[in-house]
């Protein structure tokens, strides 16, 4: 250590960057009404999800009811309060992400909900507003990041991811301009294996890649792992969406198969890695959301190589549909939900106890000057002696959720998505009905748990007045 | 109250035997009201900690290897020594990582002969029911400009 020189982290002291709560919980909550929501549509169309009805409008506003209003607005709030953490920065605005709320609801709704009754005006217009709505979402989020002076295969995580999100959302809006009457020389086919390519393989994957690198150290409190392969894990997954973009477009399918044999070396990279992070962990016991993460990993390459097999083996649209419906729900959505029984106890925790944790001394403790206390294993004693207070504990994040109850939850959602991604390649109606229901119940259960958590009156209060 | 611990490594100087005295002091000389002196030596500096003692500074002795002693030394009168860990701009996990380690890797924690004070950023919410579990009790204070002070010793 240097002579006379302060300690600390580098930089020296940083102080807490983190967005008011309620810019990010009004996105996850949001996000969790747009999971219930879906969990009961995915019932009521699951009759349509084995044997192509990809293309039916029900279904593709199903589709959307997910990626839009559940997933990427709950990893909208999720990446408002991460970067901050991760890359310990302030949003480059919050005033403009609060307000995007507002315009990014009522657009990816609307158009939902044009998709589910086929209104191209609706489509025309609410598409338009939410691609203002994500391109405003992605440039904040480029631009809070880059800010930082934390370097390193996260950041290009997740400046690409959102790089590529832009990439998604431009693709679909040209689709919709197609359809509405934008002579585009018939390439519909083309722009709609792209949107997909670029949400799923580029947004999705980089983001839950590149937090993930964050998160589960933090989660399985491991330090002091090998880092040089993310680069490489990060260049692969590039690479794998680039040469699958140039063969879509130049109707090479070797080229889309040389994407999907980076894209599976890409998951394996991230294993290995993720393999280095549990074995260099503190904490010897895993929480099961944690472990589902890695199982998600699994099923992301496992989803490559059924991508793989699919290219090789023609190209019918139930086969698409299968690797799809199981790359998104078992990969992505998987992960997140293991994220999500982490972040929003957090959320809830900072907001609600995080003032009061350490107040209450407890017996034989003597706190300092100013500073507020609290004993282990024992309900400490209030600080004023007269009259009597019976004792209240402040409870830790720990207190907020039992978290081994979502093992049953994770796993028979992890099932639900075998027996339907299946049954949709096998035309097997009763099994798609099935895994419908089995996911829809692991949903409900889901958000039961979390909504447990976060206590919607309470928080209704808490979001009241403030935008 | 703006805090920093500045360090001084006075051990090249020791095995190289030359005097630190004057090193020492001037440093001390530029330390703020709650700044903490962390003192890396070859050997138990009973006699400064005596000096500095008759200056109004408390010392936390802390042994890593059987020729590095730590020593800081803080004005903030407390009934057991504390040793202090600034975790202020470190990334996530690395405080709570840094203080899991100094608690399991300190016999001082364990017997109650030691407490430590940590500075975050912000309440550590994972680290409390980790604390809790080894059987830690925690004192925190939030201080005006982001610095959060969490004190951990020994529960009972």
């Amino acid at each position: 250590m240097e002579r006379g020189m302060p300690a600390g982290g580098p930089g020296g002291p940083v102080t807490s960057q983190a967005p008011p709560f309620t810019v990010p919980m009004r996105y996850m909550l949001l996000g969790m009404a747009g999971f219930v929501l879906f969990a009961f549509d995915l019932v009521a169309q699951s009759i349509h999800l084995s044997g192509g009805g990809a293309f039916l409008p029900q279904v593709v506003a199903l589709t959307h009811l997910l990626t839009l209003g559940s997933l990427l607005s709950f990893i909208m709030g999720a990446v408002y309060q991460l970067v901050t953490v991760a890359f310990l920065v302030p949003i480059a605005s919050e005033r403009c992400a609060r307000w995007n709320f507002w315009l990014y609801a009522a657009s990816a709704f609307g158009l939902i909900g044009s998709m589910a009754i086929w209104s191209l005006t609706g489509l025309l217009v609410f598409g338009s507003l939410a691609t203002v709505s994500l391109y405003v979402y992605a440039i904040l989020i480029i631009v809070s990041v880059s800010r930082s002076r934390i370097r390193g295969p996260m950041l290009w995580f997740v400046i690409s991811a959102h790089v590529y999100l832009m990439a998604a959302v431009a693709a679909a809006w040209l689709m919709i301009a197609s359809i509405s009457g934008l002579r585009l020389g018939g390439v519909f086919p083309q722009l709609l294996a792209t949107h997909i390519l670029l949400a799923l393989g580029g947004f999705f994957t980089f983001l839950v890649m590149g937090f993930s690198f964050k998160l589960l150290p933090m989660f399985t409190l491991s330090h002091g792992f090998a880092t040089w392969r993310q680069k490489w894990t990060w260049v692969l997954a590039h690479a794998a969406v680039c040469l699958a973009l140039i063969g879509i477009w130049a109707q090479r399918p070797a080229l889309e198969w040389a994407g999907g044999v980076a894209g599976w070396m890409a998951f394996a990279s991230l294993l290995f890695d993720i393999r280095e992070i549990f074995r260099k962990r503190l904490r010897k016991k895993t929480e099961p959301p944690t472990r589902m993460v890695v199982v998600a990993a699994v099923a992301g390459m496992a989803g490559v190589l059924w991508m793989l097999v699919q290219l090789g083996s023609g190209r019918e649209q139930d086969g698409w549909q299968g690797v799809v419906t199981f790359y998104l729900l078992g990969w992505v959505v998987l992960t997140l939900m293991g994220y999500a029984y982490k972040i929003v106890p957090f959320l809830i925790w900072t907001q609600r106890y995080s003032a009061k944790a350490g107040r209450n001394a407890g017996a034989g403790d003597r706190p300092g000057p100013g500073m507020r206390a609290h004993t282990a294993g024992s309900a400490p004693d209030a600080v004023t002696a007269s009259p009597p207070v019976k004792p209240q504990k402040v409870p830790v994040i720990a207190d907020l959720i039992q978290l081994g109850r979502s093992r049953p939850v994770l796993q028979s959602f992890a099932i639900g998505v075998m027996v339907l991604s299946f049954s949709g390649v096998a035309r097997f109606t009763a099994g798609a009905v099935a895994g419908s229901i089995m996911i829809a119940l692991s949903v409900l259960g889901f958000i039961w748990q979390l909504q447990r958590v976060v206590d919607p009156k309470q928080v209704a209060k808490e979001l009241r007045g403030h935008d | 109250m703006d805090r920093k611990i500045t360090v001084l490594d006075v051990r090249e100087m020791l095995r190289a035997k030359q005097e630190p005295f004057q090193v020492i002091m001037s440093t001390v000389a530029t330390l703020g009201p709650a700044d903490v002196f962390e003192l890396h030596a070859t050997f138990r500096p009973d006699p400064l900690i005596r000096v500095l003692g008759k200056q109004g500074f408390h010392a936390a002795v802390v042994q890593e290897t059987e020729d590095h002693f730590i020593v800081q030394f803080y004005k903030e009168d407390i009934d057991i020594p504390v040793f202090h860990l600034d975790n202020r701009g470190l990334e996530p996990p690395q405080p709570m990582v840094r203080t899991l380690a100094f608690l399991d890797g300190h016999e001082g924690m364990k017997t109650g002969e030691l407490a430590l004070e940590i500075w975050n950023e912000r309440v550590p919410a994972f680290l409390l029911p980790e604390l809790e579990e080894r059987g830690f009790s925690y004192e925190i204070q939030d201080e005006d400009h982001g610095t959060v002070r969490v004190r951990i010793r020994r529960a009972g």
